[in-house]
């Protein structure tokens, strides 16, 4: 499911969180302005030039389903403000274009870089099972649905049916599915004592980390400093 | 001998925790339709079911002190990619109902302990988020509170009030029945 947007060199770990969470702000903040779209844009351009490429035109039919249909619900509920929609429109891309450096990072190389700055081992391993499990998460649901249909119950909006044949069934196998992954970690020793360890591939930063930092940040500072500039006048 | 309020966490608590926390996590994400329209309480109202009965199984079966910082967290992970505010608010909130719980119930050995905990994870979230709002975005604070619908986000924050007590309730109901048919132990 989501391992289909995988890049293969994705950028350092951290150096992806921040640039979410960058992009984030900086499109909040220079909503207001041309500079909005500019900032967005280039991010955008920047993702595509770094290896996200696919990632970023994998995401393009949501991103322009999901803009367009709320861009039109706040045009209506703006009775026809168009500039108002604008500024909508590049707060919604920001949350869009913010997602994808997580969303092509596998969990595993942010969990090796947690582990390697010594984060505690029971927060990576949370983090590395929340972000693996919604796949697996997908495919039970369907199992549950499949099995409702099946046995006759196929309304889940009925409140006794959701309960009765979706909801407990699906509680069931998520404990089984957790006892069994609690087993297979253990097998594979992993302890909660403290004991030394060793990553895997560890998690570097490289040349091109650092010329993606200086072009992110350059575009962040630049957009802001503008669009303060532009709203100040 | 009296236990101690501090219990040590298995592998077995945390992976549980995490497999409940992608649930609760996946389930919500109809947030990110909702997040763009800004009537104050509304994001929280989508989110209050899943966000208190998964919960709520999960601090049925791991009832250690930390269970709910550990919830946050990690559904906070999700959430920092999408709305990064959103998991920093969410950490908060999880220390201060593992506060709030050890001042009033002394751990979650009780169903009501469990209850509580899970019923404020959302709730809880909107006065942080209005603090947000007022000291660092002006901006956010007059489209969620000038726009004219404020009566709506009366609605909306009840709303989430009895959505996310209706699903703590269900929560330990589930967990009562799977540990009666010995799914749970």
């Amino acid at each position: 499911m989501t391992d289909r947007f995988y890049v293969s060199e994705p950028l350092y770990p951290l150096l992806s969180v921040l640039t979410s969470l960058l992009t984030f702000i900086g499109a909040l903040v220079t909503a207001e302005t041309v500079y909005g779209i500019v900032f967005l844009v280039g991010v955008y351009l920047l993702l595509c030039a770094f290896g996200y490429l696919k990632s970023c035109v994998k995401i393009l039919p949501f991103f322009a389903v999901y803009l367009s249909l709320l861009s039109a619900i706040f045009y209506f509920a703006s009775s026809g403000d168009a500039e108002f929609t604008l500024q909508m429109a590049v707060r919604l891309g920001g949350v869009v274009i913010a997602v994808i450096p997580g969303l092509s990072l596998p969990p595993v190389s942010l969990m090796r870089n947690l582990t390697q700055l010594n984060c505690h081992r029971y927060i990576t391993l949370g983090m590395l099972i929340t972000l693996s499990f919604i796949p697996v998460l997908t495919a039970e649901i369907n199992q549950v649905r499949g099995a409702m249909k099946t046995r006759g119950a196929a309304n889940i909006l009925k409140p006794q049916i959701f309960y009765r044949a979706f909801l407990i069934p699906l509680t069931v196998r998520l404990v089984n599915i957790s006892d069994t992954l609690a087993l297979s970690v253990e097998t594979r020793a992993f302890i909660s004592e403290k004991a030394d360890y060793t990553v895997y591939k560890p998690v570097s930063l490289k040349t091109r980390d650092v010329i993606f930092s200086v072009i992110f940040f350059a575009l962040f500072i630049l957009g802001i400093f503008f669009a303060v500039l532009e709203v100040g006048a | 001998m009296k236990k101690s309020i501090f219990q040590k966490f298995r592998v077995s608590d945390i992976v549980f925790l995490a497999v409940i926390s992608a649930v609760a996590a996946c389930t919500a994400s109809v947030m990110a339709v909702v997040s763009q329209i800004y009537i104050f309480g509304l994001a929280q109202l989508v989110t209050a079911f899943q966000f208190s009965l998964f919960p709520a199984i999960a601090f049925m079966k791991v009832r250690k002190v930390g269970s709910v910082f550990f919830f946050t967290v990690f559904t906070g992970i999700i959430e920092l990619f999408m709305a990064p505010v959103m998991f920093f608010l969410s950490v908060l909130t999880g220390i201060i109902i593992e506060l709030l719980t050890i001042l009033i119930f002394k751990g979650y050995k009780s169903d009501r302990a469990v209850f509580f905990a899970s019923w404020l994870i959302i709730p809880l979230t909107l006065p942080f988020n209005l603090i947000y709002y007022k000291l660092f975005s002006a901006e956010m604070f007059n489209m969620f509170f000038g726009s004219g619908f404020e009566f709506l986000s009366v609605v909306f924050i009840a709303g989430t009030l009895l959505v996310s007590a209706l699903g703590s309730f269900l929560g330990v109901k589930i967990s009562k029945e799977l540990k009666k048919a010995g799914v749970i132990k």
